[in-house]
Parts: C-alpha cells; structure tokens; sequence
C-alpha cells in the first residue's frame, strides 16, 4: 500500500511545490503502510489497489477507484514496464539505488488474480511460478517481493494515466453478472442477498466449500476459472 | 473495553481531570494551558492534483517500495 501511495504522493508533492502536498508524509513515514499483505498479513484486499484508492480519495477522484479494482483483477501481471524502464539506463537505475528487476524473460509467471484479495493474487501466482514467498531469484531478492514491486508499480503508474484523465471501462464479466441476476442487494434470505462486484465462480465452483450442497444445478457458481 | 473500565464523561470531570479542566476554564485557555494544541493547523480538505509523469510514478512506487515497505 506504502509504495503505490508514496509513489503517487511523492509525484504530486514533486509537481505541485508550496501546496498542502509539502504536509502530506509519504515514504518511511507514510500514513498507509497498513495495508501491505493485506493488512497485518491477513491476505484481505491487497494493499497496491488500496493504496492507488486512498491517494484517490485525497484528491476527491474516487470515481475512478472501480476502475483500479478492475484493472488490477483483470491485467496479466507482473508486465514488462518497469524492466522496460530499466534498460532505458540500467547505470542510472543503479547509481539511483533503485531495485534491480528481474528481466521480463525470466519472470517465473504472469498471473491474472480475478481478485483484489492478496491471498488469492499471491497464492495463484506462487503456484504458477512453482515458488514460495521467500524463494529467492537471480537478483537476490525473493521472486514473490520482484512480483508485487513490479505490480505496485504498474499499478501506480496506471492510477497516475486515471490522473492524467486517461478513461478506462470495468465490466463485470458476464459469468459474475449472471450471478448478481439472483445475488443482489435486494435478494430474499436463503439465496442469499450479497455486496460485491469479485469474481464469483473463483470461490464458489464445485470444489469450493463455500458453495451450498442445495444450490440450484451441478456444481453452483458457473463460469469458466 | 471491559465494563468495568468504562467511565462517565460526569465522573471523569469530578476526577483530577476535572480539576486541570476546571482551571484551563478559568484561565480562559490562557498560554500553556494543558488543552491548547501547540500549534494551529488550517484544515486540510481535498488536495490539489495535476497532470503526472507516468515513468516517474512508477519509478517512484517501485523505489518506495523497496526502500520504505510495500
């Protein structure tokens, strides 16, 4: 959450001087270090969306925090921007004291979450990469910390374009849609009624717990994982 | 908090805070007054914002966080 946040913040204090930004701590001291791993590691919403949302709530452009929800479930990640960055000018990347990143080429996954939660979007990479959160890659730090700094970053960036009035559309994909037909603010007890726009068929498919053995059809949920 | 550590804002006051709250009262919350806040603050609404460098931002969160935690 740190990073998105102080990325965003620190920008904005670079490109507004002498404004209530110079009041405003990012970095060491920042206000939304809560929320890394989902806060206190419980895996909840993870803290890159939560962090791009808060600096767009302090600029009253929460309209567009549907947008970062989307985004972050629906884009393949890590991409190959901050790489991309680097080899721009690899000695000033360095000389900088910047993270070096793991090539592009030599990324263990790409992973699409479905999901804002950490603990899906970490766990669903991890199995696709064959690693745990502590393995370590070529750059001598762990692949999963490579992973989630590339996607802090892409996802600053991306809230930065929101920023900078670039439009992006979320739908809801048309298995979850189908859904919320039953599943919806108004639903009678026993279907029940539900808040939220996350994927339903991620968790609720047939080998899920949380689907009810009565639930209407083979295995509830619907659509394709 | 336990039941029993609940304390009315009425029996609070009658407490030695009533005393220290009675005197600031007194004192008109005169200079070192214990309820003066030691500075003024103007309130703080919504922030200003203005076109960004796209590069520079994720350079940025990727610096961040590394350097002071994700």
């Amino acid at each position: 959450m740190n990073g998105a946040a102080s990325g965003l913040m620190e920008a904005l204090a670079l490109a507004l001087p002498g404004t209530d930004w110079d009041q405003i701590p990012y970095g060491g001291t920042s206000w939304f270090k809560y929320g890394g791993g989902g806060i206190a590691a419980w895996g909840s919403l993870c803290g890159v969306p939560n962090g791009c949302c808060a600096v767009l709530n302090l600029i009253n452009l929460t309209s567009h925090t549907n947008s970062v929800m989307g985004y972050y479930c629906e884009t393949s990640f890590p991409t190959s921007a901050v790489c991309d960055l680097y080899n721009q000018d690899p000695a000033g990347w360095v000389a900088a004291g910047l993270q070096v990143p793991i090539p592009d080429d030599q990324v263990l996954a790409h992973t699409i979450a479905r999901s804002p939660l950490c603990h899906v979007s970490i766990s669903k990479w991890c199995d696709a990469a064959g690693v745990n959160l502590t393995d370590v890659g070529p750059t001598g730090i762990p692949v999963k910390n490579d992973r989630c700094g590339k996607i802090c970053a892409d996802m600053a960036a991306f809230t930065a374009q929101l920023i900078n009035g670039v439009a992006y559309g979320y739908v809801i994909p048309d298995a979850t849609a189908d859904c919320m037909v039953c599943h919806n603010a108004s639903s009678p007890p026993g279907t029940p009624a539900q808040q939220g726009k996350m994927d339903c068929a991620y968790c609720h498919d047939g080998d899920a717990v949380i689907i009810a053995a009565k639930h209407p059809g083979t295995s509830g949920g619907g659509g394709p994982k | 908090m336990p039941e029993g550590k609940l304390i009315s804002r009425r029996n609070f006051l009658k407490g030695g805070a009533g005393v220290v709250g009675a005197g600031a009262l007194a004192a008109g919350f005169g200079a070192g007054s214990l309820l003066q806040p030691g500075r003024a603050h103007a309130a703080l609404g919504y922030l200003p914002y203005t076109a960004i460098d796209v590069d520079l931002v994720r350079k940025l969160a990727w610096k961040h966080y590394f350097q002071s935690g994700g």
